[in-house]
């Protein structure tokens, strides 16, 4: 990549970081490093989101670093960033065409949704509300059970009550 | 540029690709790290020195064990405190990786990032779950579609087909890959982890990552790969091939004991790693 090439990393969410490759010598005090530099050995000589120094521009100089990449700060109209979340968002809702509804991964993605509309704390609601209505669910379906398994208790032992009781009756009318 | 040929000639296909000449051997580096272990007397430093004899490779594997794959509070700066730090397992994937790099690239457009992404989504689940390898398991996951280079360097027709398949059908990769050629990717990783001898806490991930419930030797690791390829695919990170999420395996979701509030601390544990994980896109 040239001098001058701006470009993204991967962010979720529609967030982005917005880099620029420059020279070493066009490197300004200031600056925040958008990429971590490493000799060609794999020694780190900084990390990203390192600020730039003086002293780091001297270094980079005597190990022969040519260019470092540094962030910029990206200006967006509203309407720009809106359509970031909008196509975040259709893209979420396509990829998820094929899981049904009652997935696990539904909460997955309305997860990925609420970060995307950068509401955090929706996300939480959410998520706090369907695992207190699954919990309620379960005690439900559990009392539900033990009750029917009680019913086919109670209903057993009739049963064999009304085997082992004596024909006392039968006897007396046998007897006139 | 070949016709592709007539899907109806699976057979073929097959044969292609099982013949061993036709799987990549396993790189030199991975071979001899191998055959020098087997000898008891082979020490940490004997595997650092031959690993740091391929200075351009020793850079790749520096480079991912100091990225936030890791998480490292201090540099690792030789190949033989790599292999102190981070185990010989994780060193030993690390070089594999780092020595098939230049292939996955060559392979397929977004392939390599779906990989980084993946490793580092089951690293944070391992993590989150408490597990202590979650860098064992880390590797598992750069490597579990490593059978998807083998299909699209070798079969490059069929690759296509497959392709148009999941665009126009709405298919899974996988199951494009079956219609096309009666076998998957996952299954093409199996050949290829029994021709390089990886041990089975990789091959297994590498073959049943889409069906973790038949897993035996490590089932856990085999889940969290699953879950990780699913959430990388959900966030978009990279390109696996797939347009489209797929299902979990409630058997998997059980095994490791989530629940949906969960997903939100592993997104956000995430994200910075994604977002840090820019440099090792190009690993050159």
């Amino acid at each position: 990549m040239g001098t001058g090439e701006r470009f993204r990393g991967a962010h979720m969410g529609g967030g982005f970081l917005l880099a620029k490759r420059i020279s070493v010598d066009q490197a300004v005090a200031g600056q925040v490093l958008a990429e971590q530099i490493a000799r060609h050995d794999g020694v780190l000589l900084a990390s990203q989101g390192s600020l730039v120094s003086e002293g780091l521009i001297r270094t980079l100089i005597r190990q022969n670093v040519d260019t470092i990449a540094i962030e910029e700060e990206e200006k967006r109209s509203d309407a720009e960033i809106m359509g970031v979340h909008d196509r975040e968002i259709e893209r979420v809702d396509a990829a998820f065409a094929r899981i049904p509804e009652e997935s696990v991964l539904i909460a997955l993605r309305k997860t990925l949704v609420y970060l995307a509309d950068k509401e955090r704390d929706k996300a939480l609601e959410y998520l706090a509300a369907l695992e207190a209505k699954e919990a309620k669910e379960a005690e439900e379906a559990l009392a539900a059970k033990e009750a029917e398994e009680a019913r086919e208790a109670a209903d057993a032992e009739n049963g064999s009550e009304a085997e082992a009781a004596p024909p006392a009756r039968a006897s007396r009318r046998k007897k006139k | 540029m070949a016709s592709p040929p007539d899907i109806q000639d699976r057979t073929r296909a097959k044969k292609e690709v099982r013949r061993i000449k036709n799987l990549p051997t396993v790189p030199g580096i991975v071979a001899k790290i191998s055959r020098i272990v087997e000898n008891p007397e082979t020490s940490v430093a004997d595997v650092g020195r031959l690993i740091s004899q391929d200075q351009v490779l020793s850079a790749k594997v520096l480079r991912m064990a100091n990225s936030a794959f890791f998480g490292m509070s201090r540099k690792i700066s030789s190949i033989p405190q790599a292999l102190i730090i981070l185990g010989f397992e994780v060193v030993k994937g690390l070089v594999l990786t780092s020595s098939v790099f230049d292939m996955i690239q060559k392979s397929m457009a977004g392939l390599w990032e779906h990989s980084i992404g993946c490793a580092a989504a089951s690293g944070v689940i391992a993590t989150y779950l408490g597990r202590d390898d979650a860098e064992e398991v880390l590797v598992a996951g750069l490597l579990h579609d490593l059978g998807k280079v083998v299909l699209a360097l070798n079969l490059p027709a069929e690759m296509s087909l497959v392709r148009e398949k999941v665009a126009q059908d709405r298919l899974y990769f996988h199951e494009a890959e079956t219609q096309v050629l009666d076998f998957d990717h996952a299954e093409i990783g199996q050949w290829l982890a029994e021709h390089w001898n990886l041990p089975e806490s990789l091959s297994e991930p590498m073959r049943l990552h889409h069906r973790p419930e038949k897993a035996v030797v490590k089932p856990e690791w085999t889940a969290i790969v699953h879950l990780a390829d699913i959430i990388v695919r959900a966030i978009g990170f990279g390109n696996g091939g797939d347009l489209l999420v797929p299902e979990i395996s409630p058997a998997a979701w059980s095994l490791l004991g989530l629940k949906k509030t969960d997903f939100l601390p592993i997104l956000e544990n995430l994200e910075p790693k994604l977002a840090s994980l820019r440099d090792l896109t190009a690993l050159a």
